[in-house]
């Protein structure tokens, strides 16, 4: 007889979901790992083309159009059986939950039946907040994204003039990337912390009480210092940071790479170590075994 | 259950694409399934006054009633103190939750719009609407003492007719009279000039004490006077001096009436600039409880039949 562990894992589109998936097909198939395979799951063929792609460093996405894929691997390590069931939720489905609260029964189906929700987000997109600040000058901080004075070359968008967000991260302000940002709000401009904090008490609102919560922070390797998730949640997400902190034993925080690198710069390293792409960073020490995230 | 797609040769539920090319496929006229959104949890959005008193009900929570003039600054106030949750500097209060991370960051937006037109102008509270921001926050020291806030606002415009005579103070939501706690914004640039100095402080105290006598208010309830756009007062010049001789007049007189009064001065631009931030952080510590005890759990209030 096994226990049937349900693990969700939800994120934004794009957010490494389906990425995260292709890895942990491949790596339950190495018996080192905590975690490996107990049997072919029903979904076998999906989950070989979704490795597949990601061996030969193709962009593994899931496609708007496709239904949810249900996937369920019989799994086992030292502590014993499981089955795994990974609900391979499309991003689009989880933004109308995260931004509208609104969701089919099926994914609201899926949440409260995990014991375990995996939630991704990608370290390399973070949308930051707009200070309110009176100008622009030399004593902002490059850390932080501000309000810069409208460039000449860009049109008013209104009568009250343009909001102009300059993402200054590691940059002189006047280096920076500039956007303009539509005088008309909408949930499509919350900043990803508080976006994210949305997203968090969606699920802690749905799951049972019992239900642990990972945030998993995707794309780590495109963060090329030696700092741990924790502290760059602290850094760079502070609202979500402080929500995790008030909600201790239910809510965790891991770094991974599935990818393991850019598909471009870093094809052929790459191509060569397809088992020995991905990295899990919790505190410090990195980690190839992306099965502890089954634990 | 029972999705399904009556294409014939479309196998978007067996993991392919839409053959439509419908992204969304649950769209698509071919699909057949349930029905597409169920409705989860509370938007986010500001609390109508409904969901306020429901949430009186269910857990301790410090109302704080936001009165003024319009263009004081109320809404940037709470938009201003919201945000500096947003940027890691350590702060005496930590972020424990909100229900209404949508409403403030609306809030925010057009804040942070107005900044850069080089004016702290927040969207106007529309004169009829009566919403409420939550923010639940804890001591950094110890988070244990986490406190549910709810900051009631409502458009400056209301205040004025109410001080006019031209509102009536049944008007007024009855939830406005739950409020322990009330923030009487006014703006301490504009009460420099000769015309304003008196007749804005005098109208301050006006519209609590009509607040009062008319219910809107509790009588006992507990009153901060906030200066607003601190930032662009020069402490030391005889305008302000002589505003501040007249505002401490008022003040006195509402303190003679028994009113439990405290004064507050805040700065609601360059969110990142220390004095913004303990400016933020003192007004904090005037409204969060300072009971020492520990809020009893949600479920403890619900099953005693909520608080009041």
């Amino acid at each position: 007889m096994t226990d049937e562990t349900i693990v969700a894992c939800v994120g934004l589109p794009d957010s490494g979901k389906t990425t995260l998936l292709a890895a942990l097909w491949d790596q339950l198939d190495d018996e080192s790992q905590a975690w490996t395979k107990d049997g072919e799951p029903l979904q076998a063929g999906y989950l070989r083309a979704m490795a597949e792609n990601y061996r030969k460093c193709t962009i593994v996405g899931r496609n708007a159009g496709q239904a949810m894929q249900v996937v369920e691997i019989p799994v086992k390590s030292d502590t014993g059986r499981q089955t795994l069931r990974w609900p391979d939720v499309a991003g689009e489905e989880f933004r109308d939950l995260w931004h509208k609260g609104e969701a089919t029964s099926e994914l609201l189906g899926h949440i409260r039946d995990a014991r375990h929700v995996l939630l991704l987000i990608r370290i390399d997109q973070l949308h930051k907040p707009a200070m309110i600040v009176s100008e622009f000058d030399d004593a902002i901080p490059d850390s932080f994204i501000g309000i810069a004075e409208k460039p000449a070359n860009v049109p008013e968008t209104g009568s009250r003039g343009a909001l102009v967000e300059v993402a200054s991260l590691g940059r002189a302000p006047e280096a920076a990337s500039v956007s303009i940002t539509q005088n008309r709000w909408s949930t499509d401009m919350l900043p990803t912390d508080v976006s994210l904090v949305l997203g968090m008490k969606r699920l802690s609102e749905l799951a049972s009480l019992s239900t642990r919560f990972t945030l998993v922070l995707t794309c780590w390797d495109t963060h090329e210092t030696s700092e741990n998730p924790e502290a760059f949640l602290r850094r760079e997400l502070p609202l979500a940071d402080a929500y995790i902190r008030g909600r201790q034993g239910q809510w965790s925080v891991v770094a991974i790479s599935a990818q393991g690198g850019d598909y471009g710069s870093d094809r052929e390293r790459l191509l060569k170590n397809p088992y020995d792409r991905a990295r899990i960073y919790t505190g410090k020490s990195p980690s190839g075994d992306l099965t502890r995230l089954l634990d | 259950m029972g999705d399904e797609c009556r294409l014939e040769g479309c196998s978007v539920l067996s993991g392919g694409s839409c053959l439509e090319g419908h992204g969304e496929f649950r769209k698509c006229p071919n699909f057949v399934g349930d029905a597409p959104a169920v409705r989860v949890g509370h938007s986010g959005s500001a609390l109508s006054p409904d969901e306020i008193k429901t949430m009186l009900r269910s857990r301790r929570t410090e109302l704080i009633a936001l009165c003024g003039d319009f263009s004081v600054g109320k809404t940037t106030l709470v938009a201003t103190l919201y945000q500096q949750f947003l940027e890691p500097t350590p702060k005496r209060f930590v972020f424990v939750d909100s229900n209404t991370l949508v409403g403030l960051e609306e809030r925010c937006h057009y804040a942070r719009l107005a900044c850069g037109g080089n004016r702290a102008d927040t969207k106007r509270t529309s004169s009829l609407v009566q919403e409420g921001l939550h923010l639940k926050l804890a001591p950094a020291a110890n988070a244990g003492l986490a406190a549910d806030l709810i900051f009631l606002d409502c458009s400056g415009e209301r205040w004025r007719r109410l001080l006019e005579g031209r509102e009536d103070g049944s008007n007024f939501d009855p939830v406005f009279a739950a409020a322990g706690q009330v923030v009487a914004a006014i703006d301490g640039p504009a009460c420099l000039s000769l015309e304003e100095r008196v007749t804005r402080p005098r109208n301050l105290r006006s519209t609590v004490e009509l607040a009062c006598q008319e219910g809107i208010f509790a009588p006992d309830v507990e009153i901060h006077v906030v200066v607003t756009k601190m930032d662009q007062i020069d402490k030391g010049s005889p305008d302000w001096l002589a505003f501040e001789h007249e505002l401490d007049r008022q003040l006195k007189l509402m303190r003679a009436h028994g009113r439990k009064v405290h004064l507050h001065h805040v700065q609601c631009v360059d969110t990142l600039s220390g004095e913004t931030r303990d400016s933020m952080m003192a007004f904090l510590a005037g409204v969060v409880p300072q009971s020492g005890q520990e809020y009893p759990a949600p479920e403890l209030w619900q099953a005693s039949g909520g608080a009041s």
